[in-house]
């Protein structure tokens, strides 16, 4: 890939004036001075700025840090033991027991009540009571219903009256 | 230890005891600095830096630079330092942002305006360098890098790939709408000096 002409040496006169007015400008004096002091103060490449070997140095760097952190756990522990009873529970926590499942107690089969039954038929021969009178005694059959019971007992009145009545026009 | 005199003096480098570079690596620091540092700060002042910002931001270019010394390729040191510039421009111009723009946005036209039509070559050079801000500033933050790097520091689009590590046909296309926006910049100039 060819770099195509530059506006820098090609453009117009006026875009030239432009561009190149750049190069006119300069940092001040005072920034080089500045930059190389800062340079200088800062630790060169690959040099490191605690300079090793110095034992007694270390020793006094790291004893203050060493006495706060000891000086740290000493405090928690303390801390620790002081507080630790007044840290117990009031209550004594719940107690979680495994309550076996409830067993449902299997419901009691309610038995029903058998209908009432109807009473057997009874058949009554009305020449077998003892009042039925001769005429009277043909065979019956009914139904010893509640019903038929009532109409055995309404007939037999009537039969007592009708044999009353009878002997009573034969006298 | 103090470096060579006839590149270095006491007053140049106040050394202290915990930090005393190499003969060698001091000497090397300060041709660094000397070489490349109207480069760095005019790169930086283009790319829309306020002068004190520029200074602030060329020192800690060289801060950069000086403790990567050993990554620095021989005769790639310019390309290295227009790359850290490059970076810490950047996240300078984001934090100085609208000061800066500011300042390039209110460069009138008419401040430059000569009594005499024909006056491009008398255009002094100060007022020629605000029209080339403001038409600096109204391209993209990506597009006014590539130009500058490749107009005003005549960089090949190669090297502006490698720096600004992006793909050399995205640099060529950045240029040329650089060179386009700036065209049209200078033609409205023109327009209205006259």
């Amino acid at each position: 890939m060819s770099d195509p002409e530059r506006l820098f040496d090609h453009g117009s006169p006026f875009e030239r004036s432009l561009l190149r007015s750049s190069e006119s400008e300069e940092p001040s004096r005072r920034l080089e001075e500045k930059v190389l002091a800062a340079l200088a103060a800062a630790p060169a490449a690959g040099v490191d700025p605690a300079p090793a070997g110095d034992a007694a140095g270390d020793g006094a760097r790291l004893l203050r840090p060493m006495m706060l952190a000891t000086l740290a756990v000493g405090l928690l522990v303390g801390g620790g033991i002081a507080l630790g009873p007044r840290l117990r529970p009031a209550r004594r926590p719940p107690e979680i027991t495994r309550r076996p499942p409830r067993r449902r107690r299997p419901r009691p089969l309610r038995r029903r009540r058998p209908r009432r039954r109807a009473p057997d038929v009874l058949i009554v021969r009305l020449d077998a009571l003892p009042s039925a009178p001769p005429a009277a005694r043909a065979a019956v059959v009914a139904r010893a219903t509640s019903t038929a019971t009532t109409a055995t007992l309404a007939l037999r009145r009537r039969l007592r009256r009708s044999s009353a009545r009878s002997r009573c026009s034969t006298r | 230890m103090v470096a060579s005199p006839s590149l270095l003096t006491a007053h140049d480098l106040p050394m202290t005891a915990a930090a005393v570079p190499p003969k060698d690596e001091a000497a090397r620091q300060v041709a660094l600095v000397r070489t490349h540092l109207p480069s760095v700060w005019r790169f930086l002042r283009r790319l829309g830096l306020q002068p004190d910002d520029a200074d602030d931001v060329a020192q800690e270019v060289f801060l950069v630079a000086v403790r990567k010394m050993d990554v620095m390729e021989a005769g790639h040191e310019r390309s290295f330092l227009f790359g850290v510039a490059l970076r810490i421009a950047m996240r300078a111009r984001r934090t100085q942002k609208s000061r800066a723009d500011r300042t390039d946005a209110h460069f009138e036209i008419d401040d430059v305006r000569s009594p005499d039509p024909s006056s491009d070559e008398l255009l002094s050079r100060k007022e020629a360098r605000g029209l080339l801000d403001k038409a600096l500033s109204e391209m993209k933050p990506e597009i006014r890098t590539a130009f500058v790097l490749y107009e005003l520091e005549q960089m090949t689009m190669i090297e502006i790939a490698a720096l600004t590590e992006t793909a050399p046909g995205t640099v060529a296309s950045r240029i040329r709408r650089g060179r386009e926006q700036f065209q049209s910049a200078a033609t409205r100039f023109q327009a209205r000096l006259r």
